[in-house]
């Protein structure tokens, strides 16, 4: 028997030992009926979210905090029933909307819910991007929406008419709105579905042979790990008809790993850092396209040199550019339009 | 109509107190024994019974306080040996969980489903010819 399986057992076996604590000798009234609010977080495409921190408030200064489990739902117990403001208190309210509530077909539970005052942590005004952020990533972590912080009037800076949408660099100093807060009234004996808005985030990634034919069909396993550790089922299937996987990843992706195997069972692995492309307005940022694209501009130097030169060259030629080997306005523009970032 | 009355003394509730929780302490053992047969196997009766008093004393300390949750620690900390995932010491002093009991839901179902998705994943892997990771 595994660890794992052992706790599972044990944690079944442990409900049969009384609620109380072990020395205690008082037995509960059970005139004191008590009922539950169940609450569930998805995303956009309805899969659960984990982790997700939920308020059940009687009051300002009276609240109930948990966080979804992996089916991303949670339960409060214990509550007197009646009605009860709900929110997500570490997520903007522009960034969540209740989806659907139902009856709760569950047996009253009984004791008294530990109710606390709120925690006062405070909200960080500014983030400082690091290397393999995203504003998807940095948005999602921070409870905001990636437009909500890109548009923010003290992040003009970011917005400099140069850069592509929603591209920060390491470095880049994002300031942070304050959090705005939405109360849903939550009565005992329901089930609330909530949406938290711009998740999951997207990965899609094109595969072509020697040819630059796309690889349709091949089968791809893909492995994820994210910045919070949680983990991940790993997806499978086959590539489409243009060669392309693409699949929903969740924003705090940091790591993904690609196994693809051809009809004739040829097998190829490929590592994937998420978020490490710098934008276009660097000579990395080229190079990365470059390579990404199966034109070998050679390490991600920064440095304009000849395989970085030679590499365009060889893009120009192929897309019918004037074949200068400098990246000009044409080339960056057919470079982010291929690569699709 | 007669009315009987009786006094309690605080000695007998504090000595029913202590009976109450000799019974727990033994149940624990039991527990130890039936769900964790490896883990406890090479410990004597009393070293059995010193680590369930030091897992009491741990769980009040994070202020666990009924015999569930007393229990399902106890569990945990048998489950998991010495070593204990980082994330664990952070889930503990999580401020959005407001109640020590759903601190140790979480932290337990969180083991759980990362259990259950090695093992998907590991079936998937098996598909494409990979070992486990």
């Amino acid at each position: 028997m595994t660890s794992a399986s052992a706790l599972q057992n044990a944690s079944q076996s442990a409900v049969s030992e009384p609620a109380t604590p072990p020395d205690a000798i008082a037995v509960r009234c059970p005139l004191a009926q008590r009922k539950a609010i169940e609450v569930m977080v998805v995303d956009e495409e309805g899969q659960p979210l984990e982790d997700i921190a939920i308020e059940i408030a009687m009051s300002d200064r009276q609240v109930l905090l948990q966080r979804t489990a992996g089916n991303g739902v949670t339960r409060f117990e214990r509550l007197v029933p009646g009605s009860y403001r709900l929110t997500l208190p570490l997520v903007d309210s522009d960034a969540w909307e209740l989806i659907d509530s139902t009856p709760l077909a569950e047996p009253d539970s009984s004791g008294e819910a530990e109710w606390v005052e709120p925690p006062e942590t405070p909200a960080p005004e500014t983030y400082t991007v690091q290397l393999g952020d995203c504003l998807a990533s940095i948005a999602y972590q921070l409870g905001f929406l990636p437009d909500t912080l890109w548009e923010y009037g003290a992040n003009a800076a970011l917005r400099d008419g140069v850069r592509r949408l929603h591209v920060v660099n390491p470095a880049d100093i994002i300031h942070l709105p304050k959090l705005s807060r939405r109360d849903e009234n939550a009565s005992t004996g329901m089930r609330y579905k909530l949406r938290r808005k711009g998740v999951p985030e997207r990965l899609r990634i094109r595969f072509v042979d020697y040819r630059l034919q796309p690889r349709a069909g091949t089968r791809f396993l893909l492995h994820v790990e994210t910045a919070s550790g949680n983990a991940v089922a790993d997806r499978s299937g086959q590539l489409d008809g243009n060669g392309f996987l693409d699949v929903p990843i969740p924003p705090d992706a940091l790591h993904g790993e690609v196994l693809l195997v051809d009809s004739a069972g040829e097998r190829e692995e490929i590592e994937i850092d998420l978020g490490y492309v710098n934008p276009m307005n660097e000579v990395s940022g080229v190079q990365a396209r470059l390579n990404n694209l199966h034109y070998d501009a050679g390490p991600e130097t920064g440095e304009m040199n000849d395989a970085t030169r030679n590499a365009l060259k060889e893009f120009q030629l192929r897309h019918h550019l004037s074949v200068t080997g400098d990246i000009d306005r044409a080339t960056k523009a057919l470079l982010l339009k291929l690569h699709q970032s | 109509v007669s009315v009987v009355s009786f006094t309690i003394r605080e000695r007998q509730l504090e000595a029913l107190g202590r009976s109450v929780e000799m019974g727990f302490v033994m149940r624990m053992r039991q527990f130890a024994l039936v769900h964790f047969p490896a883990q406890t196997a090479s410990l004597s009766p009393d070293d059995l019974d010193r680590l369930i008093s030091h897992s009491i004393e741990a769980g009040r300390l994070l202020e666990l306080r009924s015999a569930r949750d007393l229990c399902r620690f106890f569990g945990l900390t048998l489950a998991l040996g010495s070593e204990q995932p980082a994330w664990i010491e952070a889930a503990w002093r999580d401020p959005w969980i407001s109640s020590p009991g759903a601190r140790l839901d979480r932290i337990i179902g969180k083991i759980l489903r990362q259990a259950e998705l090695a093992e998907v994943n590991a079936r998937m892997r098996a598909a494409f010819d990979c070992p486990a990771r």
